[in-house]
């Protein structure tokens, strides 16, 4: 009889599919994390990223950092700080006996060492720590000191916040610098040796990212930490949510509104919804001669669907005023606008403008949420008469988009993440019109006393007045409606019911989980 | 036939040039400016304006043109805007997970496509051919991304006989990993005689390379079944049965012989399509290969690397059709060319 080459194949292949269960190797806890977005890189000196943070601050760590789940600072790898009466001098107590996951010892050489690095390659996210930072001295072993141009209160947030200084063995990276790359900006693209819980393992760019446990990790071990963690890049949903429902993985990220009650009904995962500090609002460009009338900025800031609006989005709250209600000095005696469109249209009639005259160009990033949230809005412009031309852009487009001036649109939506989580962050960042280096001011609007109020939180060390100060202001930007607040965001993890500590930041959402503190159970 | 190779040759590097061309001017009238891209969101006008002179952004258009030519000449494609990385580098690093996956697709599109046509042909009007029918049609008409999901939900999360996504398992990767030499997981897996990889990769890749050649089989699957029927009903066929061949010999090594040529055809094309496919899939699968690099390219208006697929890709096609051209001479000795 004749063999049937064919079907023999058909066997070989059945039988090498069911080989690598035999060869399957399980050791050890084992965090693993499906993520939507790719890893640019794994310089925190050079990325805005925020998964690539989340990673980098698993393996590198700061002088301080936030409590997870707080916006509370607590010691990292300082034990102590403090700053001079003129905030202007901030000195850090550092921890004796830490060392590099090379072996290298931390000390304040290594603060410098880095310090120096970050400003050298200056891309360190927005400039917020180090353009005020005229100096830094060396004034013992562990002790450092950091010499302010300008008075700021607002240093330690911003040390420990996203554009903070995340802190590399000095000696690694000086055995990779050279004429071309003087600060090893190759090397440390795809390199960390830190003194956190974890070392990099490996990382194959858009596959996944492996770290393992770093043995001496000074705050040690024990049989409950995970020793290993593994960031997945699984860009579709859909595909997160199978390994998820599979068990392949324990977390997953952006689980979208829609789907939270099929996550729910999973037998082994749930919905952890993270609440955070993001806001969302709409900008009016202030550099456009139309909104020199305010009776057309409120008519657009009565037309917004805001019921609607907070519905699409999961975990959110409605926003009141240009701050989340959350942070400290927020103003809780605001208005609040709600939707009127009865009102819109009379505004818009006093304001000389019948239906079909006025058109208005709004430019959005193209996320699926800031998508919903702009086609509910268009629906209630048609109804009062107003043309809205939306155009989305690419996040990579969109992100720059919003620090330039002279922007072609009319107004724009603001997704905004605070670097850290205090007022001035919401406030002077995307409001204050002046030469200082940390602000962007977008919409163009100028108010001279916001301004010197601005000047002035950052030389106030007494967090009461700083706070009353923030609430000034926010009333100045709602008295002249700059913006249209829209929303408090949550970020959405989709989590195994096997795995427990999940603190997520405040600030920074999923972007600042910490695995070394995550319990999973076997 | 040699010259006739050498001047197919010649057309090849013309058409690419009117391709690099065509893709070097549609980039620059894209919106986005990729200086402001790479700056980030609180650069100055001044650094902005630094990087654009880096980058050459600021020289006429056609003198980025010749030196993009020239650079061309060298392979180099620049460096991409966002890791920084030579593209060159990088297109090595994408393009074996997509040459795997495609490459397989198309046995999988050839192989199931003759097969159905066959079957198809012999069996006409019958409810075999009309099962078939609904099969190949389903596969034109459904949604390459829908197709990927579905099959992700029944094969791999309801029955878990095949894994969600990309190219070998997490447990795998750490215990027993792949020894790179082609970066071809099949290749290097067999070469190292890594038989857990083997079948751990070829486990990864059936899913996604089915999704994508889904499609094509239809067209295959169709064209062979109307090239059968017509060969079907040739003499030398009937001449072939009354003289006692097996049927299976009639059908297989002297009607589907002649009914190929056309196929061939199909198939050649189908490469191109099925390329184009994997960008969906490879998506959907995270697959790690040129589909997604440029997916995430386009997004980020990482320019020099839109490019350089555009180009990678347009010259892959090419070369195949180049191929398939010649094939048809060892499959039809009465075709000539001069």
């Amino acid at each position: 009889m004749r063999k049937k080459p064919i079907s023999g194949l058909l066997i070989l292949i059945m039988a090498l599919t069911l080989v690598p269960g035999l060869f399957a190797s399980a050791e050890g806890t084992t965090i693993a994390f499906a993520v939507a977005h790719t890893i640019p890189s794994l310089d925190g000196a050079a990325t805005t990223s925020g998964i690539a943070h989340m990673v980098i601050d698993n393996v590198l760590e700061r002088l301080i950092r936030f409590v997870p789940g707080t916006n509370d600072l607590e010691p990292q790898l300082a034990t102590s700080w403090e700053s001079s009466p003129d905030l202007k001098m901030w000195t850090f107590y550092l921890r004796e006996g830490v060392r590099f996951s090379d072996g290298t010892s931390f000390d304040a050489n290594a603060v410098l060492a880095n310090f120096e690095r970050y400003k050298g390659v200056g891309k360190a996210p927005y400039g917020q720590v180090f353009m005020n930072v005229a100096r830094v001295d060396v004034l013992g072993p562990y002790v450092v000191q950091f010499t302010l141009a300008e008075p700021d209160f607002s240093f330690e947030y911003k040390l420990a916040g996203a554009a903070g200084l995340s802190i590399g063995s000095p000696k690694a990276i000086a055995e990779h610098k050279n004429a071309d790359d003087p600060w090893g900006e190759n090397w440390c693209y795809d390199h960390m040796v830190g003194t956190g819980p974890y070392k990099l393992d490996k990382w194959e760019k858009t596959k996944h990212i492996i770290l393992v446990k770093n043995d001496d990790y000074w705050r040690g071990w024990e049989e409950s930490e995970p020793d290993r963690v593994i960031v997945r890049i699984v860009p579709e949903y859909s595909s997160r949510k199978f390994l998820l429902s599979g068990g392949d993985v324990d977390i997953i990220e952006e689980v979208p509104a829609y789907d939270i009650p099929v996550i729910e009904a999973l037998p082994n995962a749930h919905v952890y919804i993270a609440k955070t500090t993001h806001i969302i609002l709409n900008s009016f460009n202030f550099d456009k001669e139309i909104w020199r009338d305010r009776r057309l900025r409120e008519a657009m800031a009565w037309s917004y669907p805001y019921k609607e609006a907070v519905e699409s989005l999961i975990g959110a709250v409605k926003l009141q005023g240009p701050m989340a209600s959350d942070v400290a000095g927020h103003n809780d005696d605001l208005f609040v606008y709600y939707t009127d469109l009865d009102k819109a249209r009379e505004l818009l009639r006093d304001a000389g403008y019948e239906p079909g005259d006025l058109s208005v160009t709004f430019f959005y990033w193209n996320a699926d949420h800031i998508k919903i949230l702009t086609e509910l809005w268009l629906v209630n412009l048609e109804q009062i008469g107003v043309r809205l031309e939306p155009q989305a852009l690419e996040w990579s487009e969109f992100y720059p988009f919003q620090g330039v001036r002279d922007k072609p649109c009319d107004m724009w939506n603001v997704e905004t993440w605070p670097d850290f989580p205090l007022g001035e962050d919401y406030l002077a960042t995307l409001y204050e019109d002046s030469e200082y280096v940390q602000t962007i001011n977008p919409s163009g609007w100028k108010n001279d006393i916001f301004n010197e109020l601005c000047a002035l939180t950052r030389k106030v060390g007494n967090k009461a007045v700083r706070n009353y100060i923030y609430m000034a202001q926010q009333q100045l930007i709602m008295d002249e409606l700059v913006c249209i607040p829209i929303a408090q965001v949550s970020d959405t993890l989709g989590v195994s019911d096997s795995v427990s500590g999940i603190a997520t930041s405040p600030a920074f959402g999923a972007m600042g989980l910490r695995f070394y503190e995550i319990r999973k159970a076997q | 036939m040699a010259g006739y190779i050498v001047k197919r040759i010649v057309y090849l590097f013309v058409c690419l040039l009117g391709v690099v061309t065509l893709v070097f001017l549609l980039v620059r009238v894209m919106p986005g400016d990729a200086a402001r891209v790479l700056a980030g969101r609180s650069a100055d006008p001044q650094t902005v304006e630094l990087i654009r002179q880096t980058l050459g952004l600021d020289q006429p258009l056609f003198q980025q043109y010749v030196q993009y030519l020239k650079n061309l000449l060298r392979l180099d494609f620049g460096r991409s805007l966002i890791t920084r990385a030579p593209i060159i580098e990088e297109i090595k690093r994408h393009f074996p997970p997509t040459f795997e996956l495609v490459s397989l697709s198309l046995l999988l599109t050839m192989f199931m496509g003759l097969g159905l046509g066959v079957w198809s042909a012999i069996r006409k009007d019958g409810p075999v051919d009309n099962l078939i029918r609904i099969i190949t049609m389903s596969g034109v008409s459904m949604p390459i991304f829908w197709l990927a999901i579905l099959l992700q939900l029944v094969l791999a999360s309801i029955l878990r006989v095949l894994p969600v996504e990309s190219r070998l398992s997490i447990e795998l990767t750490i215990s027993q990993p792949i020894r790179h030499i082609t970066g071809l997981y099949l290749v290097d897996s067999l070469l190292t005689g890594n038989w857990a990889a083997l079948g751990d990769s070829l486990k990864h890749l059936l899913l996604p390379a089915f999704c994508i050649s889904y499609g094509q089989l239809a067209a295959v699957a169709r064209m062979t079944r109307v090239s059968m029927l017509e060969v079907l009903n040739q003499e030398y066929v009937r001449t072939a049965r009354a003289s006692g061949f097996h049927e299976r010999t009639v059908i297989f090594k002297y009607a589907l012989r002649n009914a190929l040529l056309p196929i061939v055809t199909v198939l050649g094309l189908s490469y191109g399509f099925l390329l184009g496919g994997s960008v969906l899939v490879e998506s959907v699968f995270s697959w790690p290969g040129l589909g997604r690099y440029v997916v995430n390219s386009i997004f980020a208006r990482d320019m020099p690397a839109i490019i350089a697929v555009v180009i990678l890709m347009s010259f892959v096609v090419m070369l195949l059709n180049l191929i398939v051209d010649v094939l048809y001479v060892t499959i039809d000795p009465r075709i000539t060319y001069s």
